[in-house]
């Protein structure tokens, strides 16, 4: 059986300048202990894919208005709100893109891991639950945890409150961790310690781990699957040396086509993909690529392509005219 | 730092050289606001820039990078150092004189949303510069108008738009426009593109890689994107907090990087190629950067350095040339 397993999945904001359909029609699984990124510019919907996981969409305006997300066999769309609180923090967890605002500021770092594990487990007692939130803080690497446990947010760098999001994230053992762009606010060798620490932490716990980025180096470097998604869609989803050697997808081939390679010489001029992402609330018939995409055809503009198959069958893109 | 040969106006001259460059901004506290202590912002920094070429400038948060490029266009007023623009010290100015020679220099920002009045269309924000220096009358300052906006790729139908009908990449191409408009021969550029997304990111540098062959332009092109920075720059300035710690070509920066620092930055990047990272070493460096207020003695990095002798403890390592046209503050390069 797959950990997590979305159905078909349609998440729309209902907004005064009409339906934005942030989320349509995306299906994909998840096995235990596996590392998925998510990959797509702004605005494509990854990040509402995450929060439908969690339940966290805001209502109004978002709706989850169709599909299912199964997590172990039962559908997490029909659970009440008592059973998903459960379900939050101890067998999901999550981690944000901004860990300056993700802790709370009046409550020491000790303290909120600790709450996060009495929460979850019922027969631990305060003294069991501060000891359990030191052994985090150990665990993501802060020195001196006994001392640091006492202090507060403030008082810890960007890269150090990002492991303390982590601690409280992997104190309940979650079967899944969502990460929503963990690394985008930190300097890159504060990244480099932040994902090395994770990719530790979700081997040593067989942990799942649905990694959302708009960086595709740090794709290559951590997961196992990609998704890509565009405009709401998942457009193309393989192993991820696939993606990265015979990208099927003209997205794709265009997203890695416009990164600057610090392996290639100067002067390469940059294959920019024309023209901007279309708007969700008005998109265009067909394949929402289809206005910037070079291989454009006629069945593009009037034909919405399905994932499909590509070479050896671990690949598929929704694309008539794949790579 | 080696001194060109000045001969005005020629590409491959010094165009703006800085020297001991420093920046502090003071702390207040206490009930009479006295001064207690200072962030070294800049502490420091020598470099120069030749016409028409493009010096990247390199950091993390907080190292100095942007700090640098303001002192350097007297946006912020250096505590020390002296600046040079086309042999002219700028530090010596008085603000109308300043204000004259902000035609020879302009700034690209950051934030594309942040950076461009909303209550003007773009067409009075292009325009602003020229009618402040009172370049020509209202028709030609029209034509003027549509020309630039058809320079950095905007069609000047749009002129009479406001900004927040226009996406990123669009913005950042009228906060171009506007730069250009006086003709300056130096642009700062402070992480022009890390606001965008990388399919949009790519037509920008594209955009600024044609202006500058197109103008001669010369840049300092700020940002922490290594990538990106390797991408658009002849050479590569990296900083690390207030001081320049490595300098040289862009090529031989990053294949034989000397300073420690330099090599874990370089080490940190994540590659977008499996293949590559899965056989790649990382140095992850312990802990993070130092306070500003209160830096290392010795050289800045040795907290963090594997390579930390004694003596990088006790002396601060001066940018020495270590190779030709490659210079670097460390007592154990390589």
């Amino acid at each position: 059986m797959n950990l997590l397993e979305v159905n078909n999945l349609q998440t729309y904001f209902f907004t005064r300048g009409g339906v934005v359909k942030a989320v349509d029609n995306v299906s994909f699984v998840m096995n235990a202990g596996e590392t998925l990124g998510v990959v797509g510019e702004s605005g494509c919907g990854k990040s509402v894919t995450a929060l439908s996981v969690m339940r966290l969409i805001a209502n109004p305006p978002g709706k989850i208005v169709g599909g299912e997300i199964n997590f172990n066999g039962e559908n997490i769309l029909e659970k009440n709100q008592h059973e998903l609180t459960e379900m939050r923090g101890s067998k999901i967890s999550m981690i944000f893109q901004d860990p300056m605002t993700s802790l709370n500021p009046v409550f020491t770092v000790g303290y909120q891991i600790a709450e996060t594990v009495k929460r979850h487990r019922k027969d631990v007692s305060n003294d069991q639950a501060w000891k359990r939130a030191i052994e985090m803080l150990d665990l993501v690497r802060i020195s001196d945890p006994k001392r640091r446990a006492k202090n507060y947010p403030h008082e810890f760098s960007g890269g150090m409150r990002q492991r303390v999001m982590i601690a409280i994230a992997l104190s309940c053992n979650p079967q899944l961790l969502i990460a929503d762009e963990p690394t985008t606010a930190l300097d890159v060798t504060i990244q480099a310690q932040v994902l090395e620490l994770m990719k530790g932490l979700s081997r040593e716990f067989n942990t799942a781990v649905m990694l959302i980025t708009h960086d595709l180096g740090v794709v290559a470097g951590t997961c196992q699957q990609v998704n890509v998604m565009y405009a709401g869609h998942i457009i193309e989803s393989a192993p991820v040396k696939q993606i990265f050697e015979t990208p099927a997808h003209p997205y794709t081939v265009g997203l890695l086509q416009s990164i600057p390679r610090l392996h290639e010489s100067r002067g390469s001029r940059l294959t920019p993909i024309a023209g901007q992402p279309p708007d969700l609330s008005n998109p265009p018939v067909g394949c929402p690529y289809a206005p910037r995409c070079p291989k454009v055809q006629n069945r593009c503009r009037q034909e919405r392509p399905e994932l499909m198959p590509v070479g050896r069958g671990e690949q598929v893109a929704a694309c008539f005219y794949p790579n | 730092m080696v001194q060109e040969v000045e001969t005005p106006k020629q590409a491959g001259t010094t165009l703006v050289d800085v020297k001991g460059l420093k920046v502090y901004f003071p702390i207040k506290g206490g009930i009479l606001g006295r001064t207690v202590a200072q962030v070294k912002a800049v502490d420091g920094v020598d470099l120069f820039v030749r016409r028409g070429e493009t010096l990247g400038l390199v950091g993390e948060s907080g190292c100095g990078k942007s700090t640098t490029g303001r002192a350097i266009l007297q946006l912020i007023k250096p505590t020390e150092g002296s600046v040079k623009l086309d042999g002219v010290e700028l530090t010596t100015l008085s603000p109308n004189q300043i204000r004259q020679k902000r035609a020879e220099m302009q700034m690209v920002f950051q934030d594309p949303y942040g950076s461009l009045d909303p209550r003007y269309t773009i067409g009075q924000i292009v325009a602003e510069p020229l009618e402040n220096f009172h370049r020509g009358n209202a028709k030609s300052l029209q034509d003027e108008v549509a020309g630039l906006l058809e320079v950095v790729g905007l069609n000047p139908y749009y002129v009479n738009r406001f900004a927040h009908e226009f996406s990123g990449g669009q913005r950042q191409r009228i906060g171009i426009a506007r730069a250009l408009a006086l003709h300056p021969s130096f642009i700062v550029a402070d992480e022009p593109v890390s606001a965008l997304d990388v399919s949009i990111q790519a037509q920008v540098l594209n955009l600024l890689g044609d202006l500058q062959g197109k103008f001669g332009l010369t840049y300092l092109f700020v940002a922490h994107n290594l990538s990106v920075v390797k991408h658009i720059s002849d050479r590569v300035a990296v900083m690390y907090l207030g001081r320049v710690v490595e300098l040289a070509k862009s090529e031989t920066l990053y294949e034989l990087p000397l300073h420690p620092y330099t090599q874990a930055l370089l080490s940190a990047i994540p590659v977008p190629d499996p293949e590559i990272e899965s056989k790649r070493k990382r140095i992850i460096l312990e802990g993070d950067v130092p306070s500003p207020v209160n830096p290392p003695s010795g050289c800045n990095f040795n907290p963090r350095c594997w390579k930390a002798q004694a003596v990088c403890r006790e002396i601060i390592p001066p940018l020495e040339e270590k190779q030709s046209n490659h210079y670097a503050a460390c007592h154990f390069p390589g």
